[in-house]
């Protein structure tokens, strides 16, 4: 189709009545798609790894799955499933050590976990309306998610007003793995362990042996509401609420060594076992029809009762290229290429503190973290910078998609020139994979 | 149960109008006749320049100048500033003033001073439309004739279509379906001869729509040179040495109508017009050969 025609088309049926509303609402084919993901984080910062070296972080490999198709011309079903294979050294706690000023990290070692996902839902559509149920199920060896959703939109205002809204519940079963090894030489989990081993586990990695058959609970509702300014502008605003309950600790931070100074008076990972937070999101897209492109902005507040309050900026171009190109047979190639950036900026949770050993302070807090307490470096003061890279390629009924993402953690770069941080992490990510509609 | 064929019609927007539909014994011809002709009805009583109480013609006094417009008429001059613009500016609703110094009934050319009078008072951007308002300047006038008719064509075959009805609306010869005949593949749709009565070709219809333009519709001769109605926004002629007729094929009427309105107004570069949308079209020059990228 000419650029022309696509412009021409596009405002045609943009025209309110122009398009059967019964007819527009579900998807008019089935749709199957395969992506591959590559996710390698830079490894371990040698000078502040207490091991001494720098260690392979995680490198995970995803496998995606998606089919959707409709059952009748106003109901349809989308099935997503994926593969996680995951190894590599995460950060365990972060300390500042006896006679040191700067900050060190101990990673654990080498790990290797599978997950596996499994989702579907069904989406029923009304002329002016849609309404979904959905379930989703995720499973390692030490962790077991179910979550189910039901969701819906209504148009009004003439199909220029969307009101959305949303409530979803999940409930997770934690079984960390123990660290022990059995005669067979299989890492045993928490759950398989003797009393024998309880008891030695409770005194060597106390944070495992607390999340013996722990569970959490997760309830989240939103509202959202997208309004149509233009033909060419549209806007969208959106709020969240999202409760947890349960053990909401990371059962594998481990303790500071106990040969340390101090060290008796450092927890391993405690964390409040209720997490209230409220989101809330704004967007602005704007198509330039004269550089058939578009521009996405968006920003996430989120808040919640741990005292983080984090900002996210996203900004995309997305700029649509139809050659029109006619070698022997008309080669309808379309192209979409979206650079982006995104920031990210937190305050740090109340309880996050990085432990002082040195022996002349006699204390390794400056504050109470007697009942909560962790050094997490996902819940301190830095900010984020991502760049990001996606091509679509759409050719009849294919579409190539891939994507590069570079990430990076920094607490200057959320303008905390105070601390450091070395667990943040720093990563690729790489995508490819290919839709199908038939 | 099986469907049979029943028609209608009626006249609106300046000509006759019929509906082909396939119903089923359950099926109510009335409410739908009704139905259909309330929505046209509706459509002309809003966008009509000669009815004094309609919004266009509010629009053109200036009463709803930097006034928010509802979201069909938003659609509508979005879709009018889209075509401005890709058709080099030769299709443009402003023209209004032309048809008043162009009398088709007398074979005479309007004076070159009320000509050229007429043309200060055209140009879509004269409008200032911005998305959602207007601001009429320079006594500008809007004449939606060249896309209400199509619209109309739609907004019924949509409604078909919301229904589940298989049928065909022809509105002046602009025509679209819903969906193919239940006893053939396609409709059979004739194609008007530019010079005589009767058709000139005839075209399968499965779905979409189909639309034409020709200087057959209103003309004078003088001096054995054909001046039709479709006068070029530049100028304020038709444009010389192009097509006599065209018609388009397209998913909607709006669109094919247009396309095939601009490749009239485009003279002798209405060929390449057509050949760069790349839409089926079948059409004929003054001569009367045939150019199509169909069969028919």
């Amino acid at each position: 189709m000419s650029k022309k025609l696509t412009l021409l088309a596009k405002s045609a049926l943009a025209i309110p009545g122009m398009i059967a509303t019964a007819q527009a609402a579900g998807p008019a084919g089935s749709e199957a798609s395969y992506r591959y993901t590559y996710y390698t984080e830079d490894d371990s910062p040698e000078a502040r790894d207490d091991s001494g070296g720098a260690q392979d972080r995680y490198k995970i490999q995803v496998h995606q799955f998606h089919i959707l198709t409709p059952v009748t011309d106003k109901f349809a079903v989308n099935v997503e499933a994926s593969y996680e294979s995951m190894s590599g050294a995460s950060p365990v706690y972060s300390y500042i050590a006896d006679g040191q000023e700067d900050v060190y990290t101990h990673f654990n070692g080498a790990s290797r976990e599978r997950r596996y996902d499994v989702s579907a839902n069904g989406r029923y559509y009304g002329s002016t309306s849609d309404a979904g149920a959905g379930v989703y199920a995720s499973m390692e060896r030490d962790y077991f998610a179910l979550n189910g959703s039901l969701d819906g939109s209504i148009q009004i205002n003439d199909q220029m007003t969307t009101l959305s809204g949303g409530v979803s519940a999940g409930h997770d079963w934690l079984n960390p793995n123990s660290g022990v090894v059995s005669d067979s030489g299989d890492v045993l989990m928490v759950n398989d362990l003797s009393s024998e081993e309880l008891e030695q586990l409770a005194a060597d990695a106390p944070a495992r042996h607390a999340a013996k058959g722990k569970t959490k609970w997760q309830l989240s509702v939103f509202e959202g509401v997208g309004q149509i300014i233009d033909m060419n502008t549209v806007v969208q605003g959106s709020v969240s609420f999202t409760y947890k309950t349960g053990y909401l600790s990371d059962p594998y931070r481990d303790c500071v060594g106990s040969d340390a100074p101090l060290a008796d008076n450092v927890p391993c990972d405690i964390r409040p076992s209720t997490r209230a937070a409220g989101t809330l999101s704004l967007g602005v897209r704007r198509y330039l029809p004269t550089l058939n492109a578009a521009v996405h902005g968006d920003y996430r507040l989120f808040v919640d009762n741990w005292d983080v309050m984090s900002h996210t900026l996203d900004l995309d171009y997305y700029q649509n290229w139809a050659p029109n190109w006619n070698f022997f047979v008309n080669n309808d190639v379309n192209f979409q290429l979206v650079p982006g950036v995104r920031y990210y900026q937190q305050s740090q949770a109340y309880f996050y503190e990085i432990p002082d050993l040195n022996t002349t302070t006699g204390s390794a807090y400056s504050a109470d973290t007697t009942r909560y307490y962790s050094s997490d470096p996902r819940l301190s003061h830095y900010g984020a910078i991502s760049l990001k890279t996606r091509l679509k390629i759409d050719f009849r009924q294919f579409s190539l998609n891939g994507s590069v993402e570079r990430y990076a953690a920094n607490p200057a770069y959320g303008f905390n020139f105070d601390d450091d941080t070395p667990g943040l992490p720093a990563y690729w990510r790489f995508t490819t994979g290919l839709d199908f509609r038939f | 149960m099986s469907a049979r064929l029943r028609s209608f019609g009626f006249k609106a927007m300046g000509g006759p109008c019929n509906v082909h539909l396939w119903l089923r014994e359950e099926d109510e011809l009335t409410k739908i006749e009704k139905e259909l002709t309330d929505e046209v009805r509706r459509l002309e009583a809003k966008f009509s320049r000669f009815q004094p109480s309609s919004l266009l013609s509010q629009i053109n006094r200036g009463e709803l100048n930097e006034v928010s417009l509802d979201a069909e008429t938003v659609g509508l001059f979005n879709y009018v500033d889209q075509c401005f613009d890709l058709s080099g500016h030769m299709f443009d609703p402003t023209i209004g003033s032309l048809h008043r110094v162009w009398d088709f009934k007398i074979p005479n050319l309007p004076d070159p001073r009320d000509l050229e009078r007429a043309l200060q008072h055209i140009g879509w951007k004269k409008v200032n439309w911005d998305g959602r308002t207007v601001n009429l300047t320079h006594n500008v006038q809007i004449d939606l004739g060249g896309i209400v008719k199509e619209f109309a064509v739609d907004r019924l075959c949509t409604l078909l279509k919301e229904k589940g009805l298989i049928g065909l609306v022809n509105l002046s010869g602009d025509i679209a379906v819903s969906q193919a005949p239940e006893d053939k593949p396609a409709w059979k749709v004739a194609i008007q001869h530019p010079r005589k009565a009767g058709a000139i070709a005839e075209v399968d219809l499965a779905a979409g729509a189909i639309a034409g333009s020709g200087d057959y519709e209103r003309f004078i001769e003088i001096d054995g040179v054909r001046y039709c109605h479709l006068l070029r926004p530049d100028t304020g002629y038709p444009a010389p040495n192009g097509f006599c007729a065209v018609s388009v094929i397209a998913e909607n009427c709006l669109l094919a109508g247009t396309v095939s309105t601009v490749a009239m107004l485009k003279g002798e570069l209405g060929h390449a017009w057509l050949e760069e949308m790349q839409l089926p079209y079948v059409a004929f020059d003054q001569a009367l050969q045939a150019y199509s990228s169909i069969e028919v």
